[in-house]
C-alpha cells in the first residue's frame, strides 16, 4: 500500500435534529454543538472523524463547492483535537460514495478510494 | 469495452473498469489458489496480491496450474509461478508477490477488496478470516478433503464459504471449531501431505470466483452477501449447505462489529 492510509469505519453517529442549523445555501448544516460532540468523541477514542452527508441521486457522487469550503473550515478543529489521525469528508449517493481525506503533516486534501462493503460491493478507485 | 472482455459484457458496461480497479488477494497458491489466480487474470482483475512461502515440488505437478517440470528442477517459488501465469494472460496486471507467510505481507493484503483463502490448516483459515473481518474485507475460503473409509474406499468432500463482515462466519457454520484447532495444534499445526487432486480444486476455485463476481459485477438481482457451499466429490455435486439457510438468519457473535482495524494500534498524541 506504500504510504497509503486505510480508514475503517468503526461507528456511525447520526446528528440529532437540534444539531442542525438552517442554511440558505445548503438547506441545513451541522452546528457548533455537533462539531463539538464529534471532537469530544475523536479525542476520547483517538479516532479519525469523517463527516458524512448524502446527495439524493444514484451513481458516483461529487463534492459541491459548499461541501469543500465547509470541510476546510472545520477540519483544523479535528486536527487540533486528534492531530495524529487522518480526518475527512464523505458524500454518499443512493449506491456509491466519494471521500476527501486530510492527512497529518500533509497540506490540503486528497481524494480517497472508497469501498462500500455489502452485496453488491461498490468500489471507487482513485488512480495515481 | 475491449474485445478481450466482450464475451463477458453482460456483467455490465462498466464491469471492465470495475474489475481493473480491483485488488484481490490469493493466499495459498496450490491446487486451489493457482486456479483462482488464472481465472482472476482472465476476467481482467487489475491487481493481485499472491502469497505463499513454498517452492514448487514434484508432488505439486498433479494440480498446480502454471507449474512445469522445469519449475520443480529449479525450485521456483509458487508466487513466481502465479505471477508468470497472470502476466502471460494479462501483461497489464499488477502482481505483488509475498513469498513468505501471508502475515508478513499483511500491509498489502489489507488494501484488497476481497481475499481468497486456499490454505491447508484450520489455524491459517481462522487467522485469515479474523484478519479479513478486522479490515472489513470479504473473505472466500475453499477447502477439500479426501477421507479414507477403509477397504480401499475413499470419499471426496469440500466447501466454499463466503465470509462477509456482519454476516455468519466459519465458526457459525461449524467449519472452524475449537476441537479442530486443538487437534491441529496437537500435531504442531502441520496439515501434512493431505491428498489433493485437480478436479475438486478446479470446481471449488471456480465457485469461489463466481461468488467474487457476484459481489462486484452481479448479473442478476439476488445478490449474495453470504454463501456456504458444500461439495460432494463422489457425486460431482456442489450445492448450498443445508446449514446455510439456518445460519443465514443468525447474528454472528464471534466477531464484534466495532473490533476493526489494527488490534495493536495505539495513539499517543
Amino acid at each position: 500500500m506504500g504510504d497509503a492510509v486505510l480508514i475503517i469505519p468503526a461507528a456511525y453517529h447520526p446528528l440529532a435534529d437540534h444539531e442542525y442549523v438552517e442554511s440558505d445555501e445548503a438547506g441545513a448544516m451541522m452546528n457548533e454543538d455537533a462539531i463539538s460532540r464529534a471532537m469530544q468523541r475523536a479525542y476520547r477514542e483517538r479516532m479519525s472523524v469523517v463527516h458524512v452527508h448524502e446527495h439524493g441521486h444514484a451513481g458516483k457522487p461529487g463534492f459541491s463547492g459548499i461541501d469543500i469550503r465547509e470541510g476546510r473550515q472545520f477540519m483544523p478543529d479535528f486536527f487540533n483535537t486528534c492531530p495524529r489521525q487522518p480526518h475527512g469528508l464523505m458524500v454518499l449517493s443512493h449506491d456509491y460514495a466519494a471521500a476527501l481525506v486530510w492527512r497529518p503533516g500533509r497540506s490540503g486534501d486528497c481524494v480517497a478510494s472508497v469501498t462500500v462493503v455489502g452485496a453488491p460491493i461498490r468500489f471507487t478507485r482513485v488512480r495515481p | 469495452m475491449s474485445d478481450r472482455h466482450s464475451r463477458q459484457s453482460f456483467l455490465g458496461a462498466d464491469s471492465e473498469e470495475i474489475l481493473r480497479d480491483l485488488q484481490g488477494g490469493v493466499v495459498g497458491l496450490g491446487g486451489g489458489g493457482s486456479h483462482i489466480v488464472q481465472q482472476l487474470a482472465h476476467i481482467g482483475i487489475g491487481t493481485l496480491i499472491v502469497a505463499d512461502p513454498d517452492h514448487v515440488e514434484d508432488s505439486n505437478l498433479n494440480r498446480l496450474i502454471g507449474a512445469t517440470a522445469t519449475d520443480v528442477e529449479d525450485g521456483t517459488l509458487k508466487t513466481l509461478v502465479a505471477e508468470r501465469l497472470a502476466r502471460a494472460i494479462n501483461p497489464k496486471i499488477s502482481v505483488t508477490a509475498v513469498s513468505d507467510r501471508w502475515q508478513e505481507g499483511h500491509m498489502h493484503l489489507r488494501g484488497c477488496q476481497c481475499i481468497f483463502g486456499c490454505v491447508d490448516s484450520w489455524s491459517e483459515r481462522e487467522q485469515l478470516e479474523r484478519f479479513a473481518r478486522r479490515f472489513l474485507i470479504p473473505y472466500i475460503d475453499i477447502g477439500m478433503d479426501v477421507h479414507d473409509l477403509g477397504d480401499r474406499e475413499f470419499t471426496i468432500s469440500g466447501q466454499v464459504f463466503l465470509s462477509m463482515p456482519g454476516q455468519p462466519c466459519m465458526r457459525c457454520a461449524g467449519i472452524l471449531t475449537d476441537d479442530l484447532l486443538a487437534e491441529e495444534a496437537r500435531r504442531y499445526g502441520a496439515a501434512g501431505g493431505k491428498p489433493q487432486v485437480i478436479w475438486p480444486n478446479g470446481i471449488l476455485a471456480s465457485a469461489a470466483v463466481g461468488l467474487f463476481m457476484q459481489l462486484f459485477t452481479p448479473w442478476h438481482s439476488s445478490h449474495q452477501g453470504f454463501a456456504y457451499l458444500e461439495y460432494d466429490g463422489d457425486n460431482q455435486v456442489l450445492q448450498p449447505s443445508p446449514l446455510a439457510e439456518i445460519i443465514r438468519k443468525k447474528t454472528c457473535d464471534h466477531f464484534i462489529s466495532d473490533e476493526v482495524g489494527d488490534p495493536l494500534f495505539e495513539d499517543n498524541p
